[in-house]
């Protein structure tokens, strides 16, 4: 916003006393000492408590002072050293824009504490409510309120908005009905249109004094500046009513999509306004310019998306940046896309949609979460802003009401759209597969709700082409109120009057991803058997192509060669290791999870079990000693901080050791199998060993150190596995006599998950094991007796690398 | 065409015609083309022929209208594309009355496909030809190919939520004896292994563990999906059909099983 925008704002927040009862008293000093610092009595501000971006200079009056005034003050007469001044301006535009935005984020907060409202009302008419009664407010106490200006709307507030929806796309769905969703976008908008801008200048025609004057190029411009379905509006509303995916990507789809054919029907009839007469050639260029900004967007998004997918593969060593880049290259491209007057929103939704595959691949967990939370923060933000802004402008804006032109608009709109969604459905049905029932063709034609973009562009147009402005602009935004507030409210209840199908919420589970992939392949298969080269076949393709060349080149390192479905078995594996943790580490599993583990399934493929010989006690003593000592430095090494790179991500790390650790131990597993000769006196159960194979090289240690391990939760094989739990009961004789070692105490929650599994233990483990005599002794009597033949082999699990 | 096709398809209709293969005559016939039979619901045996049929007029001919043959239609397909499926299948049999498995083999771009022997394993799979009997066929003619071809056949607009559920599961059941390689009923942790090695085939530098562990774990999960609570003494054998049902549920299979190929209804069925 900019200064002017905001100019008013302190009036407002004094008036808005009873909603932010704690911002009246700041505001109080700040409107008494606009413009002029005045200094006040060091006594007077005892209550007053700035807001942020004043604070420094308040609390800091002493340092701050010499540095502000020394210019004014040696030239004029000598005063009494000013200990506390006000310098509004000074701060004043980023005061404002922070009060703006702290004033968007209390709404949004207001409006989910009191659930009871929001479940009636979208929350986009609650804040254009709000916008209204802010804008009243302001007029009323004589300010001119702000008005959302669109360049600050195009360039600020809608790219996160795009880029939110861009990089979650979900891809398949919008790939699968990727022509439904362009039908509807071009055809659709272009009909809309054309429709709307014929009879509105019909209308005109017939309509009186007042209106005769609007030719029909200005009706073609306000028809294309109206048809097009808002994706804030619409992605406000549909988030709420959990539509199923189908409809939910069809509308929303559209709504990214037209923007292409806005910009282009905009440009051009508003460059056809200023022209004498349009020839055919105009019209031709025209048309053509339509493929230049969509595929042109396009192409800037994909270019920037694969620079920022290929910076990705070299941030390993500053992982802290790593969003960054992805926000920067996402809004470089949305902004080279404004700056050729190209179709901004492609290229964004094309930048999200390319980095993203390689990107998630390339930065680590910490960082996904990141770009996740700060890219769903702005686009909130930014939402949350055009709507009070919707509400503030129209209270500011200058309108002209003229029934006739602002009832028919709305009347045509509804039509338009009703009308084009029929035809096009019954045009796209003989192609679809899924079909859309009249249902869906009902939710589509009725999502199409306009929004702050037609307000943006409307304002955008110039007074001196278009005097007709400030009715256009009173008709946009009736069309706007009118579809999200009776549209966005009622929709809910109609989905539920007429049983649309709503989103499943169902986790993604690891049997699904196998299933969808293998019916991928099949499809695949079964098109290739046909002859016929459909959709899967092309997917295929692009697929091998990606897997064989592209990832190559953009994914660092191992991940570059892992199939997709490793990947995602890797990201639960690694969620369930996280939630496991959180939910209490062991001991404390949630008693919800079923008790299935692998011995339910897989009774006969178990190790041969056997039982070692039982360690003497001082033994005992000293590994137990050894590990402490040793545990103790890792946990200090860990703790080191340093200002640029994140402390070590202990589930990161923990992670790829643990894959490491579990292969070793698998090899190690057959070995002792081979190898161990004891007979087993007390079969142990299955479930323990595997636990203990899989999750540490110790694991023929004996019993009770096993048990100080608890990483034994995190056995990746067996995602809910509480074999904790079993171990836990089923292991009472093993350590039943030994008191919990005071190390286990004292140490935290994460350090204990973390500690056997993270590199550290490495380093742990493996000076005391080589080189102490007494574990070496250790070492042979676990793996002992039996011939030994491969002696450091049989070591080696023990010495992991890199040592 | 007609010369191998007559007599293959009246070979084949007096032997089911009537009833005698009532399971996917039923299925298919109940849910024939657009429902337009009056087939509501009830499950009406349309004889699963594919002979010579009562030439209608305005019927489009057999292929190469050489003949008046006539399709009695029990599948979404048209004439047009059983002409091209025809096409293809003799492509495919080198004018032979059958295909053999060797005959795929001739696919180019079938060999990049992981799962390629599950596929081809589907086609000669006799519980996906015919209901009553098991084990492999070692040839199958036109007809069973058509016969597998239209498990892959798209939704219809006017069916019922009864006639919806039994097209879900007939696909499913083609996608449960893909996975059930032992045909004893149940999907067993190995051949459950096996699947998820297939999948992963295509990478040469991938161990067989990895594939191991998400078998298990996907298998894991099934049976926390299916049975619940387990004690440490029970042993889940494997997925039965029934829990393959459940764990599809989240998948709208009926709207993604499908071969685009197999939905140009433009002309009227005949019939």
């Amino acid at each position: 916003m900019g200064a002017a925008a905001l100019r008013a704002l302190p009036w407002a927040l004094l008036l808005l006393g009873p909603l932010l009862p704690g911002q009246v008293l700041q505001a109080n000093p700040m409107l008494t000492s606009e413009g002029q610092p005045a200094p006040l009595p060091g006594g007077a501000v005892p209550g007053f408590t700035p807001a942020p971006p004043a604070a420094p200079e308040e609390i800091h009056p002493l340092k701050e002072q010499p540095a502000n005034g020394s210019g004014e003050g040696h030239a004029k007469p000598r005063k009494a050293f000013p200990v506390i001044g006000i310098d509004y301006t000074h701060v004043r535009i980023p005061f404002e824009i922070s009060l703006w935005i702290l004033l968007a984020c209390l709404m949004k907060l207001g409006f989910h504490v009191i659930p009871s409202v929001s479940s009636i009302v979208p929350e986009s008419c609650l804040l254009i409510v709000v916008g209204l009664l802010v804008g009243g407010l302001i007029k009323g106490v004589g300010e001119k309120p702000p008005i959302l200006k669109s360049d600050i709307f195009f360039l600020f507030l809608l790219p996160p908005i795009i880029l939110d929806a861009g990089y979650f796309l979900p891809l398949r769905p919008f790939t699968e009905n990727l022509g439904t969703i362009l039908i509807f976008a071009v055809v659709g908008t272009l009909w809309n249109a054309f429709f709307l801008g014929g009879l509105m200048y019909a209308v005109c025609q017939l309509g009186g004094p007042g209106l005769n004057h609007i030719g029909l190029l200005a009706n073609l411009l306000f028809g294309s500046i109206i048809s097009a379905v808002d994706p804030v509006a619409v992605l406000a509303v549909f988030e709420e009513i959990h539509i199923n995916e189908l409809l939910h990507i069809l509308v929303f789809g559209e709504s990214l999509l037209n923007d292409a054919v806005t910009v282009v029907l905009y440009h051009l009839f508003e460059e056809f306004a200023s022209f004498e007469q349009v020839t055919i050639l105009d019209i031709i260029l025209g048309f053509l310019s339509f493929f230049v900004v969509s595929l042109g967007g396009v192409l800037v998004g994909v270019i920037y998306g694969v620079i920022a997918a290929f910076t990705s593969r070299f941030t390993s060593h500053i992982r802290v940046i790593e969003p960054l880049f992805v926000f920067l290259y996402s809004y470089m491209a949305y902004l080279s896309a404004e700056l050729f007057h190209l179709s901004g929103i492609m290229a964004l939704i094309a930048a999200g949609v390319v980095m993203r595959p390689y990107v998630e691949a390339n930065i680590s967990h910490k960082s996904h979460t990141t770009i996740k939370y700060f890219l769903k923060m702005w686009s909130s933000v930014s939402e949350t802003l055009i709507f009070i802004f919707l509400g503030v402008s129209t209270v500011a804006g200058h309108h002209y009401w003229n029934w006739t032109f602002v009832i028919s608009t709305l009347f045509f709109c509804l039509i338009a759209r009703v009308l084009g969604v029929l035809v096009l459905t019954w045009f796209i049905n003989k192609f679809r597969i899924v079909k859309l029932t009249p249902k869906d063709q009902f939710i589509i034609a009725y999502g199409g709700l306009r929004g702050a973009i037609a307000f943006s562009l409307g304002y955008l147009l110039d007074y001196k082409h278009f005097g007709m402005r400030d009715m256009f602009l009173t008709a946009i935004i009736t069309v706007i109120f009118f579809t999200v507030f009776v549209q966005g409210m009622t929709i809910r209840p109609l989905v539920d009057l007429l049983a649309v199908k709503k989103k499943q919420e169902t986790k993604r589970s690891i049997n699904e991803e196998i299933h969808t992939q293998f019916l991928d392949h099949l499809l695949t298969g079964i098109e290739d058997i046909c002859g016929h080269y459909g959709h899967h076949h092309w997917k295929d393709k692009l697929n091998r192509f990606n897997k064989k060349y592209v990832k190559k080149c953009l994914i660092a390192g191992e991940r570059s060669k892992e199939p997709q479905l490793i990947a995602f078995y890797h990201k639960m594996e690694m969620k369930q290791a996280i939630e496991l943790v959180e939910s209490g580490g062991i001991g404390k599993i949630p008693s919800a999870v079923s008790t299935v583990s692998i011995q339910n399934i897989n009774p006969q493929t178990l190790p041969l079990e056997r039982v070692l010989p039982a360690l003497s006690k001082d033994k005992e003593e000293e590994i137990r000693k050894i590990l402490r000592t040793n545990l103790q430095k890792t946990r200090q090494r860990l703790r080191s901080y340093n200002r640029h790179t994140l402390v070590a991500d202990p589930y990161e790390e923990a992670w790829n050791q643990m894959l490491l650790r579990r292969q070793k131990a698998r090899q190690l597993e057959q070995k002792m199998n081979n190898y161990l000769t004891v007979p087993a006196h007390r079969v142990d159960s299955p479930t323990m060993s595997r636990a203990r194979i899989g999750s540490d090289p110790l694991a023929y240690e004996p019993k009770e150190d096993s048990e100080n391990l608890p990483i034994i939760t995190i056995d990746p094989a067996s995602p809910q596995s509480p074999e904790s739990v079993d171990l836990m009961s089923e292991e009472p004789k093993g350590c039943s006599g030994l008191p919990p070692s005071p190390e286990e105490d004292e140490e935290g929650l994460v350090m204990r998950v973390k500690e056997p599994s993270s590199p550290g233990t490495d380093d742990v483990f493996t000076p005391g094991a080589s080189d102490s005599p007494s574990n070496q002794r250790m070492l042979r009597c676990l793996s002992d007796p039996g011939p030994r033949p491969e002696e450091p082999e049989e070591g080696e699990p023990f010495i992991p690398k890199g040592q | 065409m007609l010369c191998h096709a007559g007599p293959c398809w009246a070979r084949e209709c007096p032997a089911d015609g009537t009833g005698n293969k009532p399971a996917p005559g039923t299925v298919r016939g109940a849910e024939g083309p657009q429902g337009n039979r009056g087939g509501t619901g009830a499950p009406r045996t349309l004889p699963h022929c594919w002979g010579v049929g009562t030439g209608k007029q305005g019927c489009p001919q057999g292929p190469r209208g050489s003949a008046p043959v006539t399709f009695v239609l029990p599948l979404a397909v048209t004439s047009e594309q059983i002409e091209h499926l025809h096409r293809r299948f003799k492509q495919l049999s080198q004018d032979q009355l059958t295909i053999r498995k060797e005959n795929f083999d001739s696919i180019p771009d079938l060999e990049f496909n992981p799962i390629r022997g599950k596929i081809v394993h589907a086609f000669f799979d006799k519980r996906n030809l015919r209901q009553e009997s098991d084990g492999l066929a070692d040839e199958i003619n036109f007809e069973d190919f058509l016969t597998i071809m239209s498990y892959f056949r798209p939704i219809e607009m006017n069916m019922d939520e009864e006639q919806l559920e039994r097209f879900r599961k007939e696909k499913l059941k083609f996608l449960f004896h893909m996975y059930d390689s032992d045909h004893d009923g149940k999907i067993t942790l190995q051949e459950y292994r096996n699947v998820v090695e297939e999948l992963l085939s295509g990478n040469p530098h991938l161990e067989k563990e990895s594939a191991r562990s998400i078998a298990d774990g996907a298998m894991m999960e099934a049976a926390s999906i299916c049975v619940g609570q387990m004690g440490p003494d029970q042993v889940y054998e494997g997925i039965t059909f029934e829990d393959f049902l459940k764990m599809w549920q989240g998948i709208d299979i009926e709207t993604k099983m499908h071969v685009r190929f197999l939905n140009v209804d433009t002309i009227a069925h005949c019939y």
